[in-house]
């Protein structure tokens, strides 16, 4: 069974290490050398280049900025929807499903939408309420929140699906009140798809490039949403591929303790 | 009474949310009616859009389903098997998750092009289906499963096939749903991958097909973008059901007797009868089983139509005469260029046929679609130049060839220039060969260019003096009632004030010069969007009765160049120049028909230069007999001093233009001055200009005051000058 099982994950395997991780490979040579073309090993010069360029910084900042606020909203909105579900005691598929929907849409049809229609609100909001982020930011919050929420409380739903109810009744039998059961019990029972919820956020908002590119149409959108990707784009464009490398190699090296939590996380299924 | 209540009220809150969602859907049907039903018509009998939608559900249920294959036997190998190597698999995935999307780009598009599948659809499909989100969601699923379950089964069978199908596929069945679903939108909403992977318009999906509709076809958009969203929807309802099944009861007391069973005969095994467990909970099984078995079943289906229905495609292309398609030959020599043109291709097809020892094959970026979109274009050319098997020549705009130079993308043709025996820099303009340096190195050669640059009246602008921004501003203030020039644009004129500004003035930021930049937009506001474009007749005209200042004028054609003396009534026009911060009028230079270049890494630069060099001495020209009404006329001047020469000895003898009389031609002097005060625009110029132009509306459309607008643009041209700091 195992042998079979190993057979089975060839091609898996294969294709992660074909597409993932030779390229990851390839960007840490690339990281070593001068340019595409002359291709002259000049070792860690280019990542110390990254490491005083202050728009490798800004990006950074930004797009973890950006990635934790849109998590937190995101999985927060989740969770509040999730104990509305619970109090009701049904779940309401016609409602999830068309939360599904932003997911399904094509680009082109929301970015004029959002562009045009949304963001004179959020400006106007910004001007009214002084607390607020810059409109840029909200627009690009609003954006996540609206994409991306349909699919973090399927998953959630998905999760309260197949839980398994009586614990909860008894807990309600002994005189366990909504909250309680509910913070207690049921989310901590949910905490695999919790976890799932938040990477699924995380991920999307670490490739959060497209959205914001269609949403301001340019490639210097403005400082406060210039996240990496669009340092790397644009470096991409300048042909400055070693720059692009290098910024990749620190962002996963920034990332590694991220890493290594979730793994253990999902290792020793404890969360 | 109370309870009611209240869970009307959390109804309510679901409904906002559901509504919340549903709000830009809603929208795009309300422009749907607003255009007209009619539209849905125009779309349905739209070829294009028909491929490119069944091409979209292609790789969609194909790539999501052999993702799911490909991700389960992993995903349960991690979760059963937990050895080093798999551990190591799961960090890995965890590592590709958060990968950004540029560093893979380079790598998988030169993996895709070495296994021969560019601009195939399987390119696509084999880069979409190893997805790791898919495999870590699985796996951590999978430890929801009671682990007794499996070692129970293990002691009855051994067959991997009955552990999906029997233990996995019912408990994950909501998991394994998510996951086909996230997948499926992801498939459906793909826009890199397609521009990166495909040329030919044929084969895009229709989330790259609908941006055509959006900025060519607005009305025709809404019915466009509705008509995309059923296939999602039709999948949505249809698996609704599986996602939330609670399918779970007593999994592990039911399996062994369901194992003994089971033995029994194939029947027993697919339909577990009763056997003290409720019969909800077999009922759902056998649903969810029946569920995922119709959807998979469709899919392969569908599959299967569209891919025998692309096979047949694809036949049907491999049958096109052999002169189509790119020879295989050693000495193969590619072009590659935005847009042909018929003397470019005439001149390829007089190589291909002199014996020249090299074969050229015209690789053209414009598909001929009239809306093919520009970024689609650009990022193909960039990763084909990147990649082995880029052109061997390539036909670039002037400054988007500039950042190719810098990162020494391009061969250094004075060299060439220097050991030919055809050809010697000695041979071109030297104005033009020196626009065309950057740092020390001849980047391309353009073969016709024109020149642009504002014309002015002698007596109101002096010949020989120095001509800045605040001379120009200075001329404006002495006549405030006339406008600089003719018809002119707050664009056009955001152009002459700041075409030639060194990024300097962005980085001190110095008061002087800011404030001068606060006037420049201050006086940009007074003048229009759009005007109506003027015959040069008529400028010469307002510029002779003092109506404008200056004029704007780029060399068109030799007859219309030789009537400026004519139209002007006698005045001595001037060509004063833009203004530049070292006083030095400039000119600006456009090559006509692109700007000839080698790539550093193209794979036959021998055979590139032979065709260059006999292309650029006119070797190929087709004879005309009919220069005026030739197809292959182009209408620039000549940078071949020969050439050159040549259109000057033709302008001296022709007296007539299409039954005109035409002046003596007494511009040859003129046509040189021009030429040596040309300059290009700088590719960093262009970034800023496009920067104030993007920002600048705000302030005219009064959303916006100028201080704040001045802010955002001064902070987006500091991101963009900071940005390349370290490159050296």
């Amino acid at each position: 069974m195992k042998k079979k099982l190993l057979l089975l994950s060839v091609p898996g395997m294969l294709g992660i290490v074909v597409f993932y991780l030779l390229p990851g490979m390839a960007a840490v040579y690339y990281a070593m050398i001068d340019n595409l073309f002359l291709r002259r090993f000049v070792g860690l010069k280019n990542i110390a280049d990254v490491l005083t360029n202050e728009n490798f910084w800004l990006s950074v900042w930004n797009l973890i900025r950006i990635c934790v606020m849109s998590t937190l909203g995101v999985t927060g909105v989740c969770v509040a929807l999730l104990f509305i579900i619970y109090q009701r005691g049904r779940v309401p598929y016609g409602i999830i499903l068309c939360m599904l929907f932003p997911f399904f849409m094509p680009t082109a049809s929301w970015a004029e939408i959002f562009q045009h229609r949304l963001q004179p609100v959020l400006e106007a909001c910004a001007s009214w309420i002084p607390f607020l982020p810059r409109p840029s930011v909200m627009l690009v919050l609003a954006l996540f929140l609206w994409r991306y929420s349909g699919v973090c409380l399927a998953i959630l739903a998905a999760g309260y699906g197949t839980l398994d109810r009586d614990m909860l009744e008894a807990a309600a039998v002994e005189g366990a009140g909504r909250g309680y059961c509910f913070r207690k019990l049921l989310l901590p029972s949910l905490r695999q798809y919790l976890l799932l919820a938040v990477l699924f956020c995380l991920s999307q908002g670490m490739q959060i490039f497209r959205e914001i590119y269609f949403l301001f149409e340019t490639n210097y959108p403005p400082k406060e949403v210039y996240t990496l990707h669009f340092f790397l784009n644009n470096h991409f464009f300048r042909l400055n591929y070693q720059t692009l490398s290098s910024a990749s190699i620190l962002v996963v090296a920034l990332l590694l303790p991220l890493f290594i939590l979730v793994g253990k996380l999902v290792r020793r299924n404890e969360v | 009474m109370k309870k009611k209540l209240h869970d009307r009220i959390l109804f309510l809150v679901l409904l906002g949310c559901a509504f919340l969602a549903l709000a830009p859907v809603v929208m795009l049907f309300a422009d749907f009616l607003k255009s007209g039903t009619d539209t849905l018509k125009i779309i349905l009998q739209d070829k294009l859009y028909r491929i490119q939608f069944s091409y979209s559900l292609f790789y969609t249920l194909l790539s999501a389903s052999l993702g799911l294959v490909n991700a389960l036997p992993l995903a349960l190998s991690i979760y059963l098997l937990n050895n080093r190597t798999l551990c190591f698999v799961l960090y890995f995935i965890l590592f590709a998750l958060f990968l950004p999307g540029q560093v893979t780009m380079l790598p998988n598009y030169i993996i895709v092009e070495r296994l021969g599948l560019m601009d195939t659809p399987w390119a696509l499909i084999l880069s979409g289906i190893f997805k790791p989100y898919s495999v870590l969601l699985l796996s951590l699923c999978m430890r929801l499963m009671p682990r007794t379950a499996y070692e129970q089964f293990c002691m009855e069978s051994d067959s991997v096939g009955a552990l999906l199908w029997k233990v996995i596929l019912p408990y994950l069945a909501p998991v394994i749903l998510v996951c086909f679903t996230l997948e499926s939108a992801q498939f459906w909403n793909m826009l890199d991958a397609p521009l990166i992977y495909l040329e030919s318009e044929e084969y895009m999906p229709l989330s790259v097909g609908l941006f055509r509709y959006q900025t060519a076809s607005a009305a025709e958009f809404p019915a466009a973008a509705l008509l995309y969203l059923v296939p999602p929807v039709l999948l949505m309802l249809f698996a609704s059901g599986l996602l939330y099944f609670p399918v779970r009861h007593s999994l592990t007391q039911r399996f062994s007797a369901q194992q003994r069973k089971a033995r029994q005969g194939f029947r027993k095994r697919l339909l577990p009868e009763k056997d003290g467990f409720s019969q909800s909970s077999d009922t759902a099984v056998t649903s969810v089983r029946l569920r995922l078995t119709i959807i998979l079943c469709t899919a392969a289906g569908l599959c299967l139509v569209i891919g025998l229905w692309i096979y047949a495609g694809m036949k049907k292309r491999d049958r096109l005469p052999q002169e189509d398609r790119e020879p295989a030959s050693g000495t193969e020599v590619i072009l590659g260029i935005r847009r042909s043109y018929p003397l470019l291709e005439e001149c390829i097809a007089a190589f291909n046929e002199g014996g020249y020892g090299y074969h050229v094959t015209l690789r053209s970026y414009d598909s001929g679609e009239p809306n093919t979109s520009e970024e689609a274009m650009e990022l193909q050319i960039y990763t084909d130049l990147i990649s082995e098997n880029g052109p061997d020549i390539m036909v670039f705009d002037s400054p988007e060839a500039e950042p190719w130079t810098s990162a020494g993308g391009l061969t250094d043709l004075a060299p060439c220039l220097e050991e030919s025996v055809h050809l010697s820099r000695e041979d071109f303009v030297e104005g033009v060969t020196e626009a065309y340096t950057y740092e020390g190195k001849l980047l391309g050669l353009p073969r016709w260019v024109t020149v642009q640059t504002l014309w002015g009246k002698s007596g109101l602008v002096d010949e020989t003096a120095e001509w800045t921004v605040s001379d120009m501003l200075a001329l404006m203030e002495q006549y405030p009632d006339v406008p600089l020039t003719c018809s002119l644009t707050r664009e056009e004129f955001l152009s002459y004030c700041l075409a030639f500004t060194e990024e300097s003035l962005w980085e001190k930021q110095e008061q002087e010069e800011m404030a001068r930049l606060r006037r420049i937009l201050e006086l940009a506001a007074a003048y229009p969007d759009q005007a109506e474009s003027m015959q040069l007749s008529d400028k010469c005209h307002l510029l002779h009765q003092q109506e404008a200042l200056l004029m704007d004028w780029s060399f068109v054609s030799w007859e219309i160049f030789r009537m400026l003396k004519v139209w002007s009534s006698g005045d001595k026009l001037i060509p004063v120049g833009y203004p530049a911060p070292d006083g030095k009028p400039r000119a600006l230079l456009f090559n006509v028909n692109g700007l000839y270049t080698i790539p550093a890494n193209a794979s036959n630069k021998e055979g590139a230069w032979v065709f260059l060099e006999h292309f650029f001495a006119g070797d190929l020209d087709p004879q005309l007999t009919d220069r005026e009404n030739s197809a292959f006329k182009v209408w620039g001047i000549p940078v071949l001093k020969q050439e050159l020469e040549e259109a000057f000895k033709e302008e001296e003898q022709r007296t007539e233009y299409l039954g005109m009389e035409l002046p003596p031609f007494e511009e040859r002097q003129e046509i040189e001055d021009l030429l040596s005060m040309a300059d290009v625009y700088e590719y960093s110029q262009l970034q800023i200009l496009e920067i104030i132009t993007e920002e600048i509306p705000a302030y005219f459309e009064g959303m916006k005051t100028l201080d704040d607008t001045l802010e955002i643009i001064q902070r987006r041209i500091h991101l963009y000058l900071e940005e390349n700091v370290t490159v050296q």
